[in-house]
């Protein structure tokens, strides 16, 4: 097992193996996509307090799933960086935040769309919009970084100690805002949070569930384009790859 | 579908398809770039 | 340890005795502050009552802005002059280097602003009470300014066009520390009780004094391998 682990962390065997499985899973992904969309405006059944409007769950949730679950796994990757200084988890730090940063924003904008019909207003400084927000502000920090410096492996390393630090830092973000909205207003937004999270009936959960694993399938695929062309342009002096361009 | 909340709905949507072309076509044009710059001889790169 | 201890020693007066021999520069900070947090009231219109309510939050924004001021330079004169080579050398953590070195910058910079807050803080019409919670809320929290600006300033010291980019790296790290901050003012304001957000604060401390420095460290040592 790790005699294959480590093989596959070369970059040229990982570069051929991201080559057979990106394509079938963007396949994968974009067959669950589509099925879950139309299922999810069309076929299931409007709820009975939100109407129409909760269908926007459907494309909501999976995006914050994602936009949290992109971070863990970047920052992830930065311990496995910085510990063992293997240099394809610091492609994948880097190859992670685009991807996580634009659904960390389709996150909070389709939330916006939801909470406008809903709540009754685009924003609210909730706990859970807040360190959202924040989410943001660290993606485009290490995007940032990453941009800044010349040389590729120091700018990777810069961000996988600002991804760990990061990580630390959401939860206190989330429980600081819990305490700073318990301070001033009642829960007012923890009752519309229940209108926001209804006991979810079976025809609604299905297309939900095909979203979400769409949604991770669908990372996944262009993650490993992204650590492709991380790859790529590291070793671009290597012989493998002077051999799989066709000059 | 109800008339009321169709603009919210249909704009979250087309967002999200946005997000994902995005996604979809990023990698594919820096690859592109990569290539064209990896076929020219090894001393004009950078 | 004795040694180690006297190294940490030394950077910290070596900070301080080069700082005072710039004593303009060094005021620079306390001026902005001062600058800063006085414009607020011209915004607003004379004798609105809602600057009182506003009072925590500028005081407090304006800190924490002050303290980021000059932490894009923080680390580039010891990176020009050789110094921070002979950190990653020395046969002391560079952490507690690192440590030494913020805590005179926390001296230097945000010791003034403590100092005065509390005339600040009365000119935007804090009362008494609330202007003691202030100070001691400045006492707990510029540490953790401080120090998540040195992160910061450690990152990007590798990368000279970032200046931009530190306020992007820091505001995520900060803001739990200006929510309770300046929270914990506003509950002084409204006789509420202050421990609950002064105790966050003094946690949040302590994880920036011990955890910080170590991740510091590691960015230097990144930026100048």
């Amino acid at each position: 097992m790790w005699t294959w682990f480590h093989r596959l962390a070369s970059p040229p065997s990982f570069y051929r193996f991201a080559d057979l499985l990106a394509p079938w899973l963007l396949a994968l992904a974009l067959l669950l996509l589509a099925i879950g969309t139309y299922a999810g405006l069309f076929l299931a059944p409007a709820d009975y307090q939100q109407g129409d409007a909760f269908r926007v769950i459907y494309v909501h949730v999976p995006a914050a799933a994602l936009s949290l679950f992109v971070y863990s796994l970047m920052a992830v990757s930065a311990a496995i960086a910085l510990i063992w200084r293997m240099k394809l988890a610091e492609c994948a730090v880097v190859a992670a935040a685009p991807i996580g940063a634009s659904f960390t924003a389709l996150a909070l904008l389709t939330g916006m769309l939801w909470g406008k019909p809903t709540w009754g207003a685009y924003w609210v400084w909730d706990a859970r919009l807040t360190s959202e927000l924040v989410l943001l502000f660290l993606y485009m920090g290490v995007i940032g970084l990453n941009q800044a410096y010349s040389d590729a492996r120091t700018a990777a390393r810069a961000c996988a100690w600002l991804a760990l630090v990061g990580v630390v830092n959401v939860p206190i973000v989330h429980y600081s805002v819990q305490w700073w909205n318990s301070l001033h207003q009642g829960s007012t937004i923890l009752s519309l949070d229940a209108i926001r999270d209804p006991k979810i009936s079976g025809a609604m959960l299905w297309p939900l569930l095909l979203m979400l694993f769409g949604s991770f399938t669908f990372f996944f695929a262009v993650w490993l384009r992204r650590l492709q062309n991380e790859v790529l342009a590291r070793e671009r002096g290597a012989r493998w790859v002077q051999e799989l361009v066709p000059s | 579908m109800n008339e009321k909340y169709a603009l919210y709905v249909w704009s979250s949507y087309g967002l999200t398809l946005a997000v994902l072309m995005w996604n979809l076509l990023a990698p594919y044009l820096r690859r592109n770039e990569l290539r064209r710059h990896l076929s020219e001889p090894l001393e004009e790169v950078e | 340890m004795k040694a180690i201890l006297r190294a940490a020693w030394a950077v910290f007066a070596r900070e301080l005795r080069l700082a005072l021999r710039r004593p303009a520069e060094g005021a620079q900070p306390l001026v902005f502050y001062c600058v800063l947090a006085l414009l607020f009231p011209l915004g607003l219109a004379a004798q609105d009552s809602a600057l009182r309510a506003f009072a925590p939050a500028i005081v407090w924004v304006s800190a924490l802005l002050a303290a980021l001021l000059g932490i894009e330079r923080l680390f580039r004169s010891d990176v020009d002059d050789g110094t921070l080579e002979l950190w990653l050398l020395a046969d002391v953590p560079t952490a507690l280097l690192v440590a030494a070195k913020l805590a005179a910058q926390w001296l230097l910079i945000a010791a003034p602003l403590i100092v005065v807050a509390p005339i600040i803080a009365l000119a935007l019409n804090l009362e008494a009470h609330a202007v003691r919670i202030l100070v001691l809320s400045l006492l707990l929290g510029t540490p953790v300014l401080i120090f998540t600006g040195g992160f910061a300033a450690a990152l990007t010291v590798g990368a000279p066009r970032a200046g931009l980019l530190i306020p992007i790296l820091v505001l995520p790290l900060m803001c739990p520390a200006l929510i309770f901050g300046a929270g914990a003012v506003r509950a002084a304001q409204a006789g509420l009780a202050v421990e609950g957000p002064l105790y966050f604060l003094a946690a949040m401390m302590v994880m920036a004094l011990t955890l910080l420095p170590w991740a510091t460290a590691g960015a230097l040592r990144n930026a100048l391998e």
